[in-house]
């Protein structure tokens, strides 16, 4: 026998083989279908409330950082003595 | 082509889901059994298969219906298969042919899956177009024109690169004595 005969023959076995693969349905449907959308109401509500509270603490802190007193420049002060009388 | 198979595609083509997965649940077998000759890998072959799905898919518009679905369906199939393949050989360097490459014996003479296996080892060492045309040939019983039909290659070619493939295969059986081997093929 040939080396080509003996090929010939692995291959007429091998085409009887099944294939042991299971079902690809459920797969290939979930990736032609297009993604269910997702409610984003509640979700950006929350966003647009939290964008706004640190935007008013933000302002707020600034406000204070240059309008404020340096609380060490304050503490290394001369005391001013008066007399009261 | 079928009713079922007209109907189906043209509700899918409509917008239907569930048509095309009645066409994924009818031809998975027959795809099942092509994807395995490019990939004997389970998981490996489940992406092929449903890659063949996603593109038929895709491509449902340009069926013209003139050739029976699964005939399109094949040709769909052997391209991706070819394309893994081509994908394959560029991520790996070639390994020649030693001894432990090639299976163990199978006890039982008609075992299947074991000749599966030892065929896939000897054509893995082909390049992918020489390799293409011999699994269609062997494992696909595939004329030169169907060949030629599955792959958009010439007659010619397709004998032509049959022919430099046997010559290759057949020094790669000699070379891992494959006679001596499996002496059950006889």
């Amino acid at each position: 026998m040939d080396e080509l005969e003996a090929i010939e023959a692995l291959a007429r076995q091998a085409r009887l083989e099944e294939p042991s693969v299971g079902s690809v349905r459920s797969r290939v449907m979930s990736h032609l279908r297009p993604p269910r959308t997702v409610r984003v109401g509640p979700l950006s509500l929350f966003a647009a409330a939290s964008a706004l509270a640190a935007s008013i603490v933000l302002a707020v802190g600034m406000w204070l950082w240059l309008t404020g007193s340096d609380p060490m420049a304050e503490l290394c002060a001369p005391v001013q003595v008066g007399l009261l009388w | 082509m079928a009713n079922t198979d007209r109907d189906d595609i043209q509700a899918a083509l409509a917008g239907d889901d569930d048509a095309f997965a009645r066409i994924v649940e009818r031809y998975e077998p027959q795809v099942a059994k092509l994807m395995w000759r490019f990939s004997r890998d389970r998981t490996t072959c489940e992406e092929l298969m449903q890659d063949v799905f996603v593109e038929a898919y895709l491509s449902l518009e340009t069926y013209r219906g003139r050739a029976p679905f699964l005939h399109w369906l094949r040709r769909i199939g052997t391209r991706v298969g070819y394309r893994f393949w081509k994908r394959q050989q560029r991520q790996r360097r070639h390994v020649p042919l030693s001894d432990a490459d090639l299976p163990a014996a199978p006890a039982a003479p008609s075992d299947p899956a074991a000749a599966g296996r030892v065929l896939e080892v000897l054509l893995s060492q082909l390049k992918p177009p020489e390799r293409l045309v011999l699994t269609l040939q062997y494992l696909e019983q595939c004329s030169v024109k169907e060949i030629a039909r599955r792959t958009g290659w010439t007659a010619g070619m397709v004998k032509m690169r049959a022919y430099r493939a046997r010559k290759k295969l057949r020094r790669i059986a000699r070379t891992g004595r494959l006679l001596e081997r499996y002496e059950w093929t006889s």
